[in-house]
């Protein structure tokens, strides 16, 4: 009794040193903040320091607005919580609201044959760590069909290629649905995005090799241009225009077969031509690239015993936004920082890497072989880093980072960058 | 109005006194025509303890002016700074959401907000009750009727 007492008269008195105060301070007390700051005073829910605040406790408002935080794909069990998440969840303010807060970010895809070390990883991030996707979201059928697949990025989505099926993957709901396949059955082809539509060039196909256009609007291919290289094993990218179809093995001289092939051909989309193609000035062999939305195209090459990191300019128009445009310019490149690979990697056939470029960052992650070399030659493939090798380059600052190793092996795991 | 470093007084609901600088108590819209006005004595926060008001002055000093950084290096770095300071009990993190809204200020209010729902992602049912101390009240045909329900959440 008495210590209410004191309570609700220290309340009082904050209260009336509060109106004192404002008093003091509006000669016109009409600004919206008055009625706020008394309104709590008065009410003065006395927060008792013994006791912690939990979430039953926040006020309604303030929940639906934690609530309309949460990204989509885990909402649909949310109100099943408790009887109040339910009355908040399945109110009608809250689709709009949820809508209104929920920012996309790009985020790293990582579709594994082994779907349960399936994750999403989102960048940038100083600490990148992989949250899995459940393993009910990928359906069986998909992993049969993964070894020689390709994953593209379509906002949102993710379009999964295979020799002869085709899916499209909802970031935002974590589902799958079937698409139509490519024309030509090929099998570690060149895959990238520009302009909403999708392209595809290279890998083993029975000849002559070519370069396939999909629309996702209609959900249909055509051929848009014949390819004079046959690369098996390629990589794509693309950037401004133009669709790059990278590295790879040479193949169609017969006895050449296992040259890699470390040059690139250049396919302007909307003019439908080929351009020069250009030679990764290191050599070797590209194990993986991926281009920014600011048009540069980053090449991963590897030389036996060390890698190399290469930025092709391909921003062909003229008067971009930011001073810098003075320099360089369409087609030069630049060697920049090499990833930092644990000691004693080699990049051979063995150990891969997948390259993808998410908003500003590019990653290089492992998707196959054991990283611990020495360890692996000499039969100990138990010991070392097995397949979830994730490094960060932030190409604004030019510095990589080693983000959280993956949940495991994730060996031919396919990846990409998607918003969800 | 002026051009000298003014220091705002706040008094927190367990009378602790804290000094901050103007442009500090500048992004707290609740307090913000107070301190426009060149209110002098301590603006008393009767909704916010000592130990709260400090974590969100840390808070708004780191993020004063470096929020709206091009530079990607001072970003990034505050990022990592924002990961540090999260670190806390459930409880201090309720408690910051509660100072945020009452103090209105957006950034560290988006902040914490973002910080439960990313809590609660990717967690089941029991894990998200488990997390939030919340037990199920509903019966099971309740349970079962809410899951029909809850479907068109999905396309969101």
């Amino acid at each position: 009794m008495g210590e209410s007492n004191s309570s609700s008269s220290s309340n009082s008195s904050n209260s009336r040193h509060l109106s004192r105060l404002i008093k003091s301070c509006f000669p016109n007390p009409s600004t919206d903040v008055l009625p706020t700051i008394t309104n709590a005073t008065s009410v003065s829910v006395a927060p008792t320091p013994t006791t912690t605040t939990t979430i039953s406790s926040l006020p309604d408002d303030l929940l639906l607005l934690i609530l309309s935080h949460v990204p989509t794909p885990s909402l649909p069990h949310l109100p099943s919580v408790c009887r109040r998440w339910s009355l908040l969840l399945l109110s009608p303010s809250f689709p709009n609201l949820h809508r209104l807060l929920h920012p996309l970010r790009p985020s790293l895809l990582l579709l594994s044959p082994s779907s349960s070390l399936s994750c999403l990883v989102p960048l940038p991030s100083p600490h990148p760590i992989p949250i899995p996707i459940p393993t009910r979201s990928l359906s069986p059928p998909i992993l049969t069909s993964l070894p020689h697949a390709r994953l593209v990025s379509l906002g949102p989505h993710a379009f999964l290629i295979s020799p002869s099926r085709s899916f499209l993957f909802d970031s935002l709901t974590l589902t799958l649905t079937p698409r139509s396949p490519m024309l030509t059955p090929r099998k570690n082809f060149a895959s990238a995005s520009l302009s909403g539509k999708i392209y595809v060039a290279g890998g083993k196909t029975s000849p002559p090799s070519t370069v396939e256009e999909y629309d996702p609007g209609s959900d249909s291919w055509r051929v848009v241009a014949s390819s004079s290289r046959g690369r098996y094993g390629c990589v794509g990218a693309a950037a401004d225009g133009v669709f790059y179809v990278i590295g790879g093995l040479r193949f169609g001289g017969g006895r050449e077969a296992h040259v890699y092939a470390s040059s690139m051909d250049l396919y302007d989309v909307e003019a439908g031509v080929w351009l020069r193609s250009r030679s990764v000035p290191g050599g070797g062999c590209v194990v993986g690239a991926c281009s920014t939305e600011e048009g540069f195209v980053y090449v991963l090459a590897s030389h036996a015993v060390e890698s190399s990191f290469w930025r092709f300019d391909g921003r062909r128009r003229k008067g971009r936004k930011g001073g810098g445009g003075g320099r360089g310019g369409f087609g030069e490149w630049r060697r920049m920082k090499s990833p930092p690979m644990p000691a004693q990697v080699r990049l051979d056939a063995t150990v891969k890497f997948g390259c993808v470029a998410v908003g500003e960052e590019v990653a290089v992650v492992q998707v196959g072989g054991c990283i611990d070399d020495l360890l692996r030659r000499s039969g100990r493939s138990g010991r070392g880093l097995r397949g979830g090798l994730l490094l960060v380059y932030h190409t604004i600052s030019g510095e990589w980072s080693r983000g959280s190793d993956l949940p495991g092996v994730m060996s031919r795991a396919l990846c990409t960058s998607v918003f969800c | 109005m002026s051009s000298k470093k003014k220091v705002i007084t706040l008094r927190s609901s367990d009378g602790e006194i804290f000094e901050v600088e103007e442009a500090v108590a500048l992004e707290w819209l609740t307090i913000k025509p107070l301190v426009e006005s060149g209110c002098t004595d301590a603006i008393p926060l009767p909704q916010v303890t000592g130990n709260i008001l400090a974590k969100v002055i840390e808070y708004c000093k780191k993020h004063i002016g470096a929020s709206e950084s091009e530079d990607r290096k001072i970003l990034y770095e505050l990022e990592s700074w924002d990961a540090d300071f999260i670190k806390v009990d459930q409880g201090t993190l309720f408690d910051l959401i509660r100072a945020a809204d009452y103090l209105t200020i957006k950034t560290l209010f988006e902040f914490t907000c973002q910080t439960v729902a990313d809590t609660i992602k990717h967690k089941t049912i029991e894990e998200v009750r488990h997390i939030f101390r919340e037990s199920n009240d509903f019966t099971p045909e309740e349970e079962k009727e809410i899951r029909g329900k809850s479907w068109w959440l999905q396309g969101l």
